[in-house]
């Protein structure tokens, strides 16, 4: 009974989307307060409608219902507890429910703290969202029920896939949903905006947050599935230029461009149309990487089930949203008053520089990623796009663009002086050319490039520190009235800086990890050792374990540093009975900021087994810097401050009632 | 019963929750106008609060006063009418009774239909714990086997389960299984003639019919116990016929069929066995398993190099051995396939040719010409 509630409960929450997609959009028409006032109720009852949905397959998950068909396919019921909850969105079905959910959820915060927001806004925002909401709960009903039963039930299923079976599923798509599917509210508000004709700086007060709670997410969500493929596929990589990962990427330059455009609109009343493109931009890359991953056309461990008949219905969701936002946009984007323009050299000429950069590199990857399948279904030929293109293609795009990240803070809204900003960051030079000495003294000048690119981490870390130092007046006033400055320095301001110090923390781990890593391929046995990373690795032996549903050969072995034991590594090969798969677990020892990783290739009958060890000096700091970067996000998020800027000569404001 | 009543709740609550704020009777809040102003106001006590925290000089802070005073005028002035008036005529009261019937009549059925459509409101919850501890009389047999097996797999030594199990696994064609119980029976209770039996017949089956290595030494334990047992004598003779000693493997049958009363219910098989193996030791010369099992792993071209030797050959031996009838059917058969109609016509001349007064074999041969599609 409880599967079948959780059925009606999301047939239910799709014929109410439908309402709350329409009575709000009609009320704001026709200026119905009444009408206006279903958005709300409509958006928190739709959540808790879809929760009851994904609650019911959650339990039937729990208790093994095979007589859910979606229970049959990817559950097994001597999986541990954990894999079963997480189980439950390791497929289609259940991952496009727990779209759906986060979707609801988003909404139902939008109408719970939305609360100063203008009714028929909200109204209207309300009504893109259930419009949005609709199509896909249609969509599930449709082509992807994870509510399916089965008369007779089966006794057992078929597994969860062995490589999903880790922690990292209970967090990765979570993260990263909620990152997607927060572009969605940026762009209903950008809908919205379209729809009424106007838009102003309270706007873009509005859309700031829910961006940068979906940015914090996204870069979270796709810094988390980076460390998951890194450990888990156990060939050391953090990043393969993949088409899934492409996906998410887009919509993380897009977000990335929105937030700093927003930044503009809401200072300077300016870059108001460009700012509703970008927000309709994030969310169709969203939805495009939604297509890419579950359309079949593309084979992962992310394509579940390839099903024709669900590609063309996502293809037809997307073609109809995007298609549709753009045409409204070009529509309506005429009517939206135009900003005023502004010198080059300022903060917001930095800030317009930046979003050209991020959306030439989230085109590139755009290219990178679509031109292989177009060509495909041309041509028929098979071409792999890769880390060769976009590395020739979108580093270069990215340097020029990282060097200029700490002049931006630095220069004033309005008119900047490049010169006096410059000479602000001579520490963040001096600490750069430092660096690089330092490394070329370590490691030699072998790499020159990668000598730069560390030369370019600390310009990030020390050029947005500086900023702060700056504000602050540090070392220019008693350290007391320093402290009560920063003390008084708006949120948004050291969230600012703290994100711009974790990009730099993230390429200063890609640059020192993919240059200085050293690796080791050889067969080993028990006894046998190794020398890399000034650390000595030893096999120890072989033995067998078994897990709840697996069982597994574990290597053992002890790492030694100058005679003491620092580390005792077991990696494994698990296999599934279930499936009949086997997975190889890689270990990973942590030393400060370097890893150890260890992994196991095939064992043969006399105990000998190809071993691959990778040393990956400051690894880590590539994902604890976008840990950093979302942080900085939290911070940026916290201040409910409202910007207001420099205002404009009094000159141009009298003039401006053109607007 | 109680399920559709909770349906029946959640179907209303929901068309409740919408229906509430239609027709709210209650003063809506502030006007629309009113909400924007607000924001202005808000952006104006900021600058007061920046201005104390000296983020900006006192008279920036004018100019950004100015500018929002005037945007806060611009709004004030942008009313389109009172829409709190509107709302009260009855102008406004139409649309809003169509959409609280759309909320209360068609919400609800459109839902209830859909649910209908692809829901399976009689299919109660089966929950695994509960299929499985439920009293056997209501279980179905994948239930029970499920229960077993579990028990078994966490008292692997239970004699008394696997040999339950055993027979079940044979009779559902799942061999494998059914090799493993038997194995641990051997395990556990020893091997007696019959155990062995059984393991050597169901890893036979697992097989295919094959004998293999592993059912082979379980019979030859079997006949070691008791050398008169009538199934290892069977399958050993079937396994050397399996390996290509076709006499061997027709004498031990022979034998059996011997030893046996004359109205042994095996017989019948056996005899078949018999006159299979016999059909095999007669049967023409062709390409030997080897043969073929090289041409599986040559490519096309070798492979064609290949059959066009052994069709070479063929011909060869009928030239000197012209009286065989299936030989020069294989011949034509063989022309036609290659795509060489001329010469499949060419040998159709010389068999009749040689098999000229054999009214029986000439038939064959035209028949078998006939059928591969060779017209005069």
């Amino acid at each position: 009974m409880i599967a079948e509630l959780g059925h009606f409960a999301l047939i239910l929450a799709f014929v109410l989307a439908v309402a709350q997609a329409t009575l709000p959009f009609w009320g704001a028409m026709r200026n119905d307060p009444r009408m206006i006032a279903v958005a709300g109720p409509a958006a928190v009852t739709q959540f808790l409608l879809v929760g009851l949905a994904f609650a019911a397959l959650v339990h039937a998950y729990i208790v093994s219902d095979f007589s859910l068909l979606n229970v049959v396919e990817n559950s097994h019921s001597q999986k541990p507890l954990l894999f079963k909850i997480t189980g439950t969105w390791g497929n289609h079905e259940g991952s496009m429910l727990l779209w759906v959910l986060i979707l609801a959820l988003f909404g139902a915060l939008v109408a719970a703290f939305g609360r100063n927001l203008p009714d028929r806004l909200k109204a209207l925002v309300l009504s893109v969202q259930a419009w949005v909401a609709s199509t896909f709960l249609l969509f599930i009903l449709l082509t992807s029920n994870p509510f399916l039963r089965l008369d007779p039930a089966p006794i057992e299923g078929n597994d969860l896939n062995p490589v999903l079976q880790d922690i990292g599923l209970a967090i990765h798509p979570p993260l990263l949903y909620l990152g997607y599917v927060g572009c969605s509210i940026s762009f209903a508000f950008a809908i919205a905006a379209l729809i009424d004709g106007r838009i102003d700086a309270a706007w873009a007060r509005w859309v700031r947050p829910w961006t940068l709670a979906a940015w914090g997410f996204l870069t979270l969500g796709i810094a988390m599935g980076s460390y998951w493929a890194y450990y888990e596929l156990g060939w050391g990589g953090f990043w393969f230029w993949d088409p899934v990962e492409n996906a998410s990427l887009m919509p993380w330059l897009a977000a990335t461009a929105l937030l700093h455009s927003a930044i503009v609109m809401e200072k300077r009343d300016a870059l108001k149309i460009w700012t509703i493109l970008l927000a309709i931009l994030a969310f169709s890359l969203s939805l495009l990487g939604t297509f890419l991953v579950r359309s079949g056309v593309l084979t992962s461990v992310h394509t579940f089930a390839s099903d024709p008949t669900r590609g063309i219905f996502i293809l037809a969701i997307l073609c109809i949203f995007i298609g549709g936002a753009l045409t409204l946009f070009a529509l309506r984007a005429s009517r939206l008053a135009p900003g005023g323009v502004f010198a080059p050299i300022s903060r917001e000429g930095a800030l317009i520089l930046n979003n050209l950069f991020l959306t030439v590199m989230a085109a590139v990857v755009l290219t990178g990623t679509l031109y292989p399948l177009v060509l495909e279904a041309l041509t028929g030929a098979r071409i792999s796009v890769g880390a060769p293109f976009f590395n020739l293609i979108f580093i270069p795009l990215a340097v020029p663009l990282l060097l200029m990240v700490p002049f931006g803070p630095m220069l004033a809204w309005k008119r900047g002086d490049l010169r006096a900003a410059s000479e602000r960051l001579f520490a963040a030079f001096g600490a750069a050319i430092l660096a690089a000495m330092a490394s070329a003294w370590l490691a030699g000048t072998e790499h020159i490039l990668s000598l730069f690119g560390v030369a370019l981490a600390f310009w990030l870390i020390v050029g947005a520190l500086s900023e702060l130092a700056f504000r602050i007046k540090l070392f220019r006033t008693p350290p007391g009235d320093s402290l009560r400055r920063l003390a008084g320095m708006p949120r948004s301001a050291i969230g600012t800086t703290i994100a711009h110090a974790g990009v730099g923390v993230t390429v200063l781990g890609l640059v020192v990890a993919t240059t200085w890593a050293t690796e080791d391929i050889r067969s080993m046995k028990a006894g046998d050792g190794v020398e890399i990373g000034s650390r000595y690795v030893q096999l120890d032996g072989f033995l067998q374990r078994d897990g709840a549903n697996y069982k597994e050969t574990v290597v053992r072995f002890t790492v030694y540093r100058t005679s003491d034991v620092v580390a005792v590594m077991e990696p494994s090969k698990r296999s599934f009975a279930a499936r009949q798969t086997t997975t190889t677990e890689a270990a990973i020892a942590t030393f400060g900021f370097s890893q150890l990783y260890v992994s196991l290739g095939d064992i043969t009958a006399d105990s000998t087994v190809t071993v691959r060890i990778y040393w990956k000096p400051l690894v880590t700091l590539i994902w604890l810097g976008a840990v950093v970067m979302a942080l900085g996000g939290v911070l940026s998020l916290s201040d409910r401050r409202l910007r207001v800027g420099a205002p404009r000569p009094a000159r141009r404001a009298a003039a401006a009632p053109a607007e | 019963m109680i399920f559709w009543v909770i349906m029946a709740v959640l179907a209303a609550s929901v068309s409740l929750s919408v229906l509430m704020p239609l027709y709210r009777t209650r003063q809506l809040g502030r006007r629309l106008e009113e909400q924007e102003m607000s924001v202005y106001r808000d952006q104006l006590g900021e600058i007061d609060r920046d201005v104390e925290r000296g983020l900006i000089a006192p008279s920036e802070a004018e100019a950004a006063r100015n500018e929002i005073a005037r945007r806060l005028i611009k709004a004030d002035g942008s009313k389109p009418g009172s829409e709190q008036g509107a709302a009260a005529t009855p102008r406004a009261e139409r649309p809003r009774q169509v959409a609280g019937i759309l909320v209360v009549v068609v919400m609800p059925l459109a839902a209830i239909g859909l649910y209908l459509w692809v829901g399976s409101p009689n299919l109660p919850d089966a929950p695994l714990e509960a299929r499985l501890s439920a009293p056997p009389a209501e279980q179905d047999t994948a239930a029970l086997l499920a229960r077993v097996e579990k028990h078994l797999a966490d008292n692997p030594d239970d004699a008394q389960g696997w040999r339950v199990l055993a027979p079940v696994y044979a009779r559902m064609g799942r061999y494998d299984e059914a090799a493993t119980a038997y194995r641990n029976i051997v395990r556990l209770l020893g091997g007696t003639a019959e155990n062995e039996t059984a393991l050597g017949e169901a890893l036979v089956r697992a097989d295919g019919g094959t004998v293999t290595d592993e059912a082979k030494a379980a019979f030859e334990r079997a006949r070691a116990l008791d050398p008169q047992m009538i199934g290892p004598r069977f399958y050993l003779a079937l396994a050397k016929g399996q390996a290509g000693e076709t006499e061997d493997a027709i004498a031990g049958l022979q034998k059996l069929v011997e030893d046996s009363p004359a109205d042994a219910p095996w017989l019948g098989s056996v005899r078949q066995v018999i006159a299979h193996l016999e059909s095999i030791g007669e049967a023409p010369r062709g390409p030997s398993a080897a043969d073929i099992e090289a041409a599986g792993g040559m490519d096309g071209e070798d492979r064609a190099a290949m059959i066009e030797g052994m069709v070479a050959q063929l011909a060869d031996r009928l030239e000197a051995e012209p009286d065989d009838a299936s030989g020069w059917a294989r011949l034509v058969r063989s022309y036609m396939v290659l795509g060489r109609p001329d010469d499949a016509r060419a040998a159709l001349d010389k068999a009749r040719a040689a098999l000229a007064g054999d009214e029986e074999k000439l038939a064959r041969v035209e028949s078998e010409a006939a059928a591969s599609g060779l017209s005069e």
